[in-house]
C-alpha cells in the first residue's frame, strides 16, 4: 500500500522531465590510450595490481575473442561497431592504491552520486542497502563494508576480492560463464576494469541489499565490468543494481557479465533497473547494452530469481539466465522492457532444467512506443534427467503507436515427458476506451499511459525490492513521454 | 557442398525433357539459380533448428525418370469416394485416376495441358527444397474451381512413392486456385510402397474473393521415407481458406506453410497434427503473414510423440504495418509418451501494428495423471485410458475439418494408426 | 446560473459523417436531477459522449456552457476537473491497477487542479472507508483492479462509488440500469440518491422507466432521432411506458 501511495506520487512528479540523469561530472580522468590491443590489456591488468594468473585469464580471453564474430542473431540493427575508437580504461585521478575510506573520495564523485539519488556519506546513506558505485572503469566506493564483515558477508570490488580473496574467485569466476563464451563476454573476461564480489558465508542471511551503482562518465569510454556472487549453503542475498549514464551523441558500448553461483539451500535475489542513456528522440547517440548474465542453480533446493527493469540504452542485448543443476531448484525471471523513439530490446532468458523437479517461471512483459523495436527471445530446455520439471512462461507485449515492432521468439525444447512446460504469449494496445475512461476521471494523457503501463507491468513489479520500485514505476511513465496524444 | 547442391540438381535435365513451356522453362531457371544462392539448411540454419537436413543430404537419392504404374495402390491413403488424380512419383497416372465424372466447375489437368498460375505463389529464394521441386518436377496437377461454382464433392490427390532398390527422390506439384465466390474441398494423400524414397512436394493454393477452400493433408510416407513439403497458399477478400495436415509417416517429414492473408475480412485456419514413434522425425514449420488490416487467424498444432520420435513444430506470425485489426490466435501442445520422445517448439511473434490481438500458446507435457486415474477408477485398463485420451486430443483437431467426408476418412486414418501404435 | 446549458447541439460520428445529434437544446439547473428517455440509436449515448469529450465526434453547430465555461473547448480530463462525471454505460477494464490507485490519481488530479494539497496515504484510505461504508459497499473492492473481472452488477456499483469519491458539480448516468437485475438495480439507486445534493446535478440516460421509479427526476425528455422531442414532469416517464416510443420513431425510421 505504501509502495503503491509512493508510486502515485512519483508518477505524478513526472511533469516534463526527460533523461534527468544526463549531465556530466568533470573531474580529472586517467585513461589508457584509445584501442584495444594486449598491451592495453596488460595496463588494464598492471592497475589493478592484478596477480599474474589474471593476466594470464584476460589474454586467454581476448586471443579467443579475437576469432569470434559479433553475433547477428538477435532482432537489432546495430551500426557496425568500432572496437580500437574506444578507451578500455577510465578512472579518476586519485591516491595510487584508491580511497581508504569516504573521507579520501573526491568530493566532486560524492556529489555525482549525491545527484543520482545515491548518497555514499555514511551518515546520508539509504537505510538498509550497502551500495559499490562503479565510475566509469573503476569501483570508487562501497558503504557499509564493516558493518557486513561482522557476519563474515564480503561485499567489495572484483579488483580487491582479487587481492585479498584470490581463493574464491580463482574457484568461482570464469564458471557460470566462461571465457570464450560469446562474443561479449570474451571481450569482457579481457577488458574488465571493475565490478562487485558478494561471498555470503554458509547460514548467514544478508541483512541489507547489497547495490552496485554504475555510472559511465567519460566520453568514448566502454564500461566492461564484472559482478561475481557466491550463496553458499543456506544463505540469502538481494542484490541491486542501477546504471545511468551522461546524454551523448555518440554510442557508448557497455559489455558486462554476472555470473551467480547458488549452492545448497542458498537463494540470490538479483534486481536491475537500467537506465543508461537511450538516445534522443532521433536515435542518435545512447548505450550499446551488451550483457551477459547467468546463474548456476548448483546445490539442491538452491534459487536464483532475475528481476529487471529495462528503459534506457539504445541497443539492450541481454537474456539473464538460470541454469538449473541442483535437484528441485527454482529459477525465475521478471522483466519489463520500454523501448521508445528508436530503442531497440532483445532480450529474455534461458531456463535450462538438468536437475530433477526443478522449477521455473517467466513473466516478461514488453512495451514498445515511438518507431522502437521490442522482442523477447527465450529459451526454455528441458533435459533428460529433469525428472518432473515445472515451466510457466508468460509474455506480454504492448504496443503504443502503429510505427513500433513487438515480437516474441521462445524456444521450447523437452526431453522428458514428466516434465510440463507451459508458455503463454499475447500482444494487446492500451485501448482508446481505457484512455478515455482514466481522462474522465481526470487523469491528463501522460498519467493515463504511466498508470495503464504500471497496471500491465505489475506482476513484474511487485518482484522488485521497496528501494527500487518506486524509482522503476516513475521510470515507466518518463520512458514513454510523448509517446501518445 | 556444392558435389551436394549438384547431385540434387541431377533430374532438372530429364524434368525438362517431360514437362516444358516457355513459362516452366524459365521458372526453372530462376529456381536452379535460387537453388544455388540459397545452398542446402546446414546446423547454423535457423529455419531449420531443430531439423537437420542431413539425412536427406546423406540419402544420396537419384531423381526418378520413369517409373511404372503400380497394379494397386497401398490402403492407407484417405478413403473418399470422389475424383481422385494419382501421381506416380510425381506424373499423373492416367490408369490410375479416376476422373470421369467431374462435378461442374471443377477442372483438373495436367500442367503440359496449360500452366498459367504455376510457380506464381511458391517462394523459391532461402528455400531451397521448394527451388528443388521448381526445378525438377516433371508434371503438376491443376485444379481449377470456376467463379461461383459451390463443388460439394472434394477432390482428391494420392501422390505414392514407389519402392526403388535405390532411394530415390520425387518432385510432386500441385496448383489448386479456386475461383472468386467458389466453394470446394481438396484433398491430399501422401504414401509410399516402401524402401527409401524422397517426396519432395510442393503445392500452390489460390483462394480468390469470396471463396472457401477446405485443404486437408495426410501425410503417411513409408516408414523409411523422407518426405518434405512446401505448401504456399493466399487467401482474398471476405474468404476462408483451412488447411488441415497430418502426419504419421516417413522418417523425417517436414511439411511447410507459407500462407498470406491478402485479403481483408477473410479466416485462416491453419489446423495440425504429427503423430510419431520409432526414429520418426516430424517437422511442422509455418509462416502466416498477415498483409492487410482486419483479418483472422486460428492456428492449432499438437503433436503425440512416443518410442524415440521427436516433433517439432514453428510457427511464426507476422502483422505487418497497417495490418489493423488482426485477430490472431495460435496454440501448440505436445504429448510426450516416452523417455526418449523429445519436443520442440518455437512459436513467435512478429508484430508491427498496435491494433492487434495476437496471442500464443504452447505446452508440452505428459498425459494428465488425474484424468488417467479417473478412467482407470471408471474400469478402463491404463493402455485404454492412454489410448482414449490421445485419440480425444488428435481428434479435437481432425472435428474440425469442414468437409464431412474428409473428416471422417481422416479420422479412420488417425485411428488406425493408433490402433497399430497402441497395439 | 443553469449549471449546465446546451443550445442546438449538433454532432456527427467523424468517420462516417452520419449526424447523431440534430439540435439538441437542454437546460439544467443546480441540485436538479433530469432524466432523458429514449429508443435505442436516438443519441442518448452519443450526447454523454460528446458532453465528456470523448474522440470521434464532430461537433457542427451549438454550444454548452458549463457552469459559465464553454465545455467543448476542453479536453476530456478537464472536464472531469471541473467537475463532470460520466457513468459509464460500458465500464473499462484496467488489469494491474488498483481501484484505490486509480481513484487516488483521480482525485489528486482534481486536487492538483484546484491547486489543493493531494490527499496522504492516511487520509485517503479514511476517506474511502467513510466513502464505502455510506454507500454499504464492502472496502475489498477497492484491493481489485479497476472493473477487471467484475460482474455487472459491481462495474456498476463501481462507477456510483468512483462518483461518491470525485464528488462532481454534475454527473450522467448512461444507461446505469443496464444489465442489472432489481437488487442490484436497488443498491445502485441507493447510491445515486445518497448523492443527490442542492449543489449537484444528474442527467439520467435510460431507455426504461423502472430506474426512475427508483431515481425520481424533476425533469424528463424524450429523445428521438437527435433531438428532444417533449418535456415533461415524472408522469411523462409513465406515459412512456404506457406507450412505448412509436409516435417518437417515425422521422428517426
Amino acid at each position: 500500500m505504501v509502495a503503491t501511495i509512493e508510486t502515485e506520487q512519483t508518477v505524478k512528479e513526472l511533469g516534463a522531465q526527460k533523461y534527468k540523469y544526463g549531465f556530466v561530472t568533470d573531474i580529472d580522468m586517467e585513461k589508457a590510450p584509445k584501442g584495444l590491443n594486449e598491451d592495453i590489456i596488460r595496463f588494464i591488468s598492471a592497475k589493478k595490481n592484478e596477480p599474474e594468473w589474471m593476466l594470464e585469464w584476460r589474454l586467454k580471453a581476448y586471443s579467443r575473442w579475437l576469432d569470434m564474430t559479433s553475433p547477428d542473431w538477435a532482432k537489432l540493427n546495430i551500426d557496425p561497431i568500432d572496437y580500437q575508437d574506444a578507451y578500455y580504461y577510465a578512472a579518476p585521478k586519485s591516491k595510487d592504491d584508491g580511497p581508504k575510506s569516504l573521507d579520501e573520495v573526491d568530493p566532486e564523485l560524492l556529489r555525482t552520486y549525491e545527484k543520482l539519488g545515491i548518497p555514499l556519506k555514511e551518515q546520508e546513506m539509504l537505510a538498509g542497502v550497502a551500495v559499490d558505485a562503479v565510475f566509469d572503469s573503476v569501483s570508487v566506493a562501497t558503504t557499509y563494508k564493516k558493518k557486513l564483515e561482522e557476519q563474515g558477508i564480503i561485499f567489495c570490488s572484483i579488483s580487491e576480492a582479487m587481492r585479498n580473496h584470490p581463493e574464491l574467485v580463482r574457484k568461482y569466476m570464469g564458471t557460470v560463464v566462461p571465457q570464450g563464451d560469446n562474443f561479449f563476454a570474451a571481450l569482457n573476461s579481457a577488458v574488465f576494469t571493475d565490478g562487485s564480489f558478494v561471498y555470503v558465508p554458509k547460514g548467514v542471511r544478508c541483512p541489507m541489499e547489497l547495490s552496485t551503482y554504475f555510472r559511465i562518465n567519460t566520453a568514448d569510454t566502454g564500461q566492461f565490468e564484472r559482478t561475481l556472487i557466491i550463496a553458499d549453503e543456506g544463505s540469502y542475498v538481494s542484490y541491486l543494481e542501477g546504471c545511468t549514464a551522461p546524454q551523448r551523441d555518440e554510442n557508448q558500448l557497455h559489455a558486462a557479465v554476472v555470473e551467480l553461483i547458488a549452492l545448497d539451500n542458498a537463494e540470490i535475489k538479483y534486481s536491475t533497473v537500467q537506465n543508461w542513456y537511450p538516445g534522443d528522440e532521433n536515435g542518435v547517440g545512447g548505450i550499446y547494452n551488451f550483457v551477459t548474465k547467468r546463474a548456476a542453480c548448483r546445490g539442491k533446493n538452491s534459487k536464483v530469481s532475475w528481476t529487471q527493469v529495462e528503459t534506457g540504452s539504445a541497443i539492450t542485448w541481454k537474456y539473464p539466465s538460470c541454469i538449473l543443476q541442483g535437484d528441485n531448484s527454482v529459477g525465475e525471471f521478471y522483466s519489463v522492457a520500454i523501448t521508445n523513439n528508436h530503442q531497440q530490446a532483445d532480450t529474455g532468458t534461458k531456463m535450462i532444467h538438468l536437475g530433477k523437479n526443478t522449477r521455473s517461471t517467466i513473466i516478461s512483459k514488453g512495451i514498445s512506443a515511438g518507431q522502437a523495436d521490442n522482442t523477447y527471445r527465450g529459451l526454455v530446455s528441458i533435459m533428460p534427467k529433469a525428472e518432473g520439471a515445472r515451466n510457466f512462461t508468460q509474455c506480454d507485449s504492448l504496443l503504443i503507436g502503429d510505427k513500433c515492432g513487438a515480437h516474441t521468439v521462445p524456444y521450447i525444447e523437452s526431453k522428458n515427458p514428466t516434465a510440463r512446460i507451459e508458455h503463454e504469449a499475447t500482444t494487446a494496445k492500451i485501448s482508446e476506451d481505457q484512455l478515455f475512461y482514466c481522462k474522465q476521471r481526470g487523469l491528463g494523457d501522460e498519467d493515463a499511459v504511466g498508470l495503464i503501463v504500471n497496471g500491465f507491468c505489475k506482476e513484474v513489479m511487485k518482484e522488485l525490492p521497496m528501494e527500487f520500485s518506486v524509482e522503476a514505476q516513475k521510470l515507466i511513465g518518463i520512458s514513454l513521454e510523448g509517446s501518445v496524444g | 557442398m556444392s558435389d551436394a547442391l549438384d547431385h540434387f540438381l541431377m533430374g532438372v535435365g530429364g524434368a525438362k525433357a517431360q514437362l516444358s513451356s516457355p513459362h516452366i522453362d524459365a521458372l526453372r531457371d530462376r529456381a536452379v539459380a535460387a537453388f544455388k544462392a540459397t545452398g542446402l539448411p546446414t546446423a547454423r540454419t535457423e529455419a531449420w533448428k531443430f531439423t537437420s537436413a542431413a539425412p536427406l543430404i546423406k540419402a544420396n537419392a537419384a531423381p526418378v525418370v520413369t517409373s511404372a504404374d503400380p497394379e494397386t495402390l497401398p490402403a492407407n491413403a484417405l478413403a473418399v469416394d470422389c475424383p481422385t488424380v494419382v501421381l506416380v512419383d510425381g506424373a499423373i497416372s492416367e490408369t490410375l485416376s479416376t476422373l470421369d465424372n467431374l462435378p461442374k466447375g471443377l477442372t483438373v489437368r495436367s500442367a503440359s495441358a496449360g500452366d498459367a498460375g504455376l510457380g506464381d505463389l511458391l517462394p523459391l529464394e532461402g528455400f531451397p527444397f521448394a527451388a528443388l521441386n521448381t526445378a525438377s518436377f516433371r508434371d503438376a496437377v491443376m485444379i481449377e474451381v470456376a467463379a461461383g461454382q459451390t463443388v460439394e464433392t472434394p477432390v482428391h490427390i494420392v501422390s505414392l512413392s514407389t519402392h526403388a532398390k535405390v532411394p530415390q527422390i520425387s518432385h510432386p506439384r500441385i496448383c489448386i486456385k479456386v475461383g472468386k465466390g467458389a466453394i470446394a474441398a481438396v484433398a491430399e494423400s501422401h504414401i509410399g510402397e516402401g524402401g527409401v524414397s524422397f517426396a519432395n512436394v510442393a503445392v500452390e493454393v489460390d483462394v480468390a474473393d469470396d471463396a472457401v477452400l477446405t485443404h486437408v493433408k495426410l501425410q503417411d510416407e513409408s516408414r523409411d521415407g523422407f518426405h518434405t513439403a512446401m505448401t504456399a497458399s493466399k487467401v482474398g477478400e471476405k474468404a476462408t481458406y483451412e488447411n488441415v495436415v497430418i502426419q504419421m509417416g516417413a522418417s523425417l517429414a517436414r511439411n511447410e506453410i507459407r500462407h498470406t492473408i491478402a485479403g481483408s475480412h477473410s479466416e485462416s485456419r491453419l489446423l495440425g497434427a504429427y503423430l510419431g514413434d520409432g526414429d520418426q522425425h516430424l517437422d511442422n514449420t509455418t509462416f502466416v503473414d498477415h498483409a492487410v488490416a482486419d483479418t483472422e487467424l486460428d492456428e492449432v498444432y499438437k503433436g503425440v510423440l512416443a518410442g524415440k520420435a521427436r516433433g517439432v513444430f514453428q510457427g511464426k506470425i507476422l502483422v505487418r504495418p497497417d495490418s489493423q485489426r488482426t485477430d490472431g490466435n495460435q496454440m501448440s501442445r505436445a504429448l510426450l509418451l516416452s523417455d526418449k520422445a523429445e519436443a520442440n517448439l518455437k512459436p513467435e511473434l512478429e508484430i508491427y501494428a498496435d491494433d492487434v490481438k495476437c496471442s500464443h500458446g504452447a505446452t508440452v507435457g505428459e498425459l494428465e495423471e488425474d484424468q488417467l486415474f479417473y478412467l482407470q477408477a471408471r474400469g478402463l485398463s491404463r493402455p485404454a485410458a492412454r489410448a482414449l485420451l490421445v485419440d480425444a486430443f488428435v481428434m479435437e483437431i481432425v472435428d474440425r475439418i469442414s468437409s464431412t467426408s474428409l473428416r471422417e476418412a481422416m479420422a479412420d486414418a488417425v485411428r488406425a494408426h493408433f490402433a497399430r501404435m497402441f497395439k | 446560473m443553469p449549471l449546465i446549458e446546451i443550445k442546438n447541439l449538433h454532432a456527427r460520428i467523424e468517420d462516417d459523417g452520419k449526424e447523431i445529434l440534430k439540435g439538441i437544446d437542454l437546460t439544467i439547473e443546480p441540485g436538479e436531477v433530469h432524466a432523458i428517455m429514449g429508443p435505442n440509436g436516438s443519441g442518448k449515448s452519443t450526447l454523454s459522449y460528446v458532453l465528456s469529450g470523448r474522440d470521434g465526434y464532430e461537433i457542427t453547430e451549438g454550444s454548452v456552457m458549463f457552469d459559465g465555461v464553454d465545455l467543448l473547448e476542453m479536453e476530456p480530463d478537464e472536464r472531469s476537473r471541473a467537475g463532470l462525471f460520466l457513468a459509464f454505460q460500458y465500464p473499462v477494464e484496467i488489469p494491474g491497477v488498483t481501484n484505490s490507485t486509480f481513484l487516488r490519481e483521480a482525485v489528486n488530479a482534481r486536487r492538483k487542479g484546484q491547486g489543493e494539497k493531494e490527499v496522504d496515504a492516511l487520509q485517503f484510505v479514511k476517506m474511502m472507508r467513510e466513502k464505502t461504508k455510506k454507500l454499504g459497499m464492502s472496502d475489498e473492492m477497492l484491493k481489485r483492479a479497476v472493473n477487471f473481472g467484475f460482474s455487472g452488477g459491481e462495474k456498476k456499483r463501481n462507477e456510483i462509488l468512483q462518483m461518491a469519491v470525485l464528488e462532481p458539480k454534475f454527473a450522467i448516468l448512461d444507461e446505469t440500469d443496464s444489465g442489472l437485475d432489481i437488487d442490484a438495480l436497488k443498491i445502485v439507486s441507493d447510491g445515486v440518491n445518497s448523492l443527490r445534493d442542492p449543489s449537484r446535478s444528474m442527467l439520467v440516460i435510460t431507455h426504461y422507466q423502472r430506474l426512475l421509479n427508483y431515481i425520481v427526476p424533476d425533469k424528463v425528455h424524450v429523445m428521438a432521432d437527435g433531438k428532444i422531442q417533449r418535456t415533461g414532469g415524472k408522469e411523462l416517464a409513465e406515459e412512456l411506458e404506457a406507450s412505448g416510443y412509436a409516435d417518437y420513431q417515425e422521422d428517426a425510421a
